[in-house]
């Protein structure tokens, strides 16, 4: 049994009472903090925790009703847009700094063989309010590499089809290669 | 009726503060001396917090929030604060600021040196540290050596008036303090980790502020990194795919706004 004292929603922290003892139990929920019944106090009277006194049968119990408490909360706050409308908003924000760090992250997905969620972090990057030339010139490079691993992708892939005898059954029955989504396609 | 004036009691302390500070010698000095001209005020944050606090232009205390939400009723907002507060918790802080003129309008913050802050561990994941200059043109601060309930308001009925005259200091008299409360600790924690030993999980200088907080004043804005990228990586998967969770999408809207509110203000977080 796990008692609630506290929680901040947005960021999924409370502060419970587990058996005797206070703690906070915090994302990625692994390790519980030590905390004092003072600290709880400071955190709902001066940092805006929500107090909220309630049982819960068991731990999963908690961390669901923090999950549902995070989307609850942003959405009383904030206006329903759908995901396209917060992909544009966010793409308006992003900083240098931060767009550097999702080309990395597509160059990644690349060398771990995910072209298309790396082609679809690509193009939608292309549409930053703060992206450079060198931003630019780094995307067109990377696409490049991307539709390249495709071509090795598929011809490892129809290779692998043919040593099976796939290509023959498939030929036999008038059954076209199954499609592949082309990385050098935009996304939507 | 609320006739204290803890600001006043601060200024009418510094004479005091300074003579106890003058019995110390080597790195109690050395101490005084770092926090003098490095010390500032830092304010932990939650997210939302510091969201409403960068669009709003301004950081209310929780009984502003009330008043704003009640519209100024001060019954309703007595009553919300009440309710948002729990009863528990809400006796002792109703105790002590409703013994201060300026009570309602205290904003609470801690001594900052350096490094974490008091982010990351219990309180918040974001930290505010307010410049120099900002705090020099500020006259309604008080610096006080711990927790202020902890340590002066034993219960809801009790005050210790004595211990917070003896103790509360100015903003000039901040490193005297700190010189103060930390003079026994001086073989403990080395040079290296004074900003640890001056501030780090329920250990801390209480700064306590009725001026009102702008963003304009923001010198760093710290993050912790953990959260920070947790944020980052929900507008990543926004980014990259369709099919997301709600929950992932709440935390890609949280990171657009609050990298739209830091915008505003010419703002970058350092990830800590």
């Amino acid at each position: 049994m796990l008692t609630l004292l506290a929680y901040a929603p947005d960021e999924r922290w409370a502060f419970a009472r587990d058996g005797g003892r206070v703690v906070l139990v915090r994302p990625p929920f692994q390790n519980d903090v030590a905390a004092s019944d003072a600290e709880v106090g400071r955190a709902v009277t001066v940092l805006g925790f929500v107090a909220l006194e309630r049982d819960f049968t068991s731990r999963r119990a908690l961390l669901e009703f923090l999950s549902d408490e995070s989307v609850r909360v942003w959405r009383e706050r904030a206006p329903a847009k759908s995901l396209d409308s917060l992909r544009r908003d966010l793409l308006a924000v992003l900083t240098v700094t931060d767009l550097d760090e999702h080309i990395a992250h597509a160059e990644k997905k690349i060398d771990a063989g995910k072209l298309d969620d790396a082609q679809t972090l690509l193009s939608r990057l292309l549409t930053a309010s703060a992206l450079t030339p060198q931003h630019r010139a780094a995307i067109a490079a990377m696409q490049q590499r991307a539709q390249s691993a495709w071509r090795e992708q598929e011809a490892r892939r129809r290779e692998a089809l043919r040593a099976l005898g796939a290509v023959r059954f498939m030929r036999l029955t008038r059954a076209p290669l199954p499609e592949r989504s082309d990385p050098l396609k935009p996304a939507a | 009726m609320t006739t204290l004036d803890l600001f006043a009691m601060a200024q009418e302390n510094t004479e005091h503060l300074a003579s106890e500070c003058a019995k110390h010698t080597g790195l109690v000095v050395e101490l005084a001396e770092s926090v003098a001209r490095d010390g500032r005020l830092s304010v932990t944050m939650t997210l939302d917090r510091l969201r409403a606090f960068l669009e709003d232009g301004r950081y209310l205390s929780r009984w502003e929030e009330c008043w704003r939400d009640a519209a100024g009723d001060e019954t309703k907002a007595t009553q919300l604060m009440s309710e948002r507060q729990g009863g528990d918790w809400y006796g002792p802080r109703a105790r002590f600021e409703g013994s201060f003129l300026h009570g309602k309008n205290f904003r609470y913050g801690a001594l900052y040196l350096s490094g974490r802050a008091l982010m990351g561990d219990k309180y918040g994941p974001f930290c505010t540290v307010f410049s120099g200059d900002a705090a020099a043109s500020w006259r309604l601060i008080a610096w006080l050596p711990e927790n202020s309930l902890a340590r002066y308001v034993p219960d809801e009925s009790t005050l210790d008036l004595e211990r917070l005259r003896r103790e509360v200091g100015a903003h000039g008299s901040r490193h005297h303090v700190a010189a103060i409360k930390h003079a026994a600790d001086m073989a403990t924690f080395s040079r290296d980790a004074w900003s640890t030993m001056l501030c780090h999980g329920d250990r801390f200088i209480e700064g306590i502020v009725a001026e009102d907080l702008s963003p304009a004043m923001i010198e760093r804005m710290l993050a912790d990194a953990a959260v920070w990228e947790t944020l980052k990586a929900a507008a990543r998967a926004v980014l990259q795919g369709d099919d997301v969770t709600p929950e992932t999408e709440a935390d890609a809207s949280r990171f657009t706004d609050l990298r739209a509110a830091l915008a505003k203000w010419n703002l970058r977080e350092e990830m800590v």
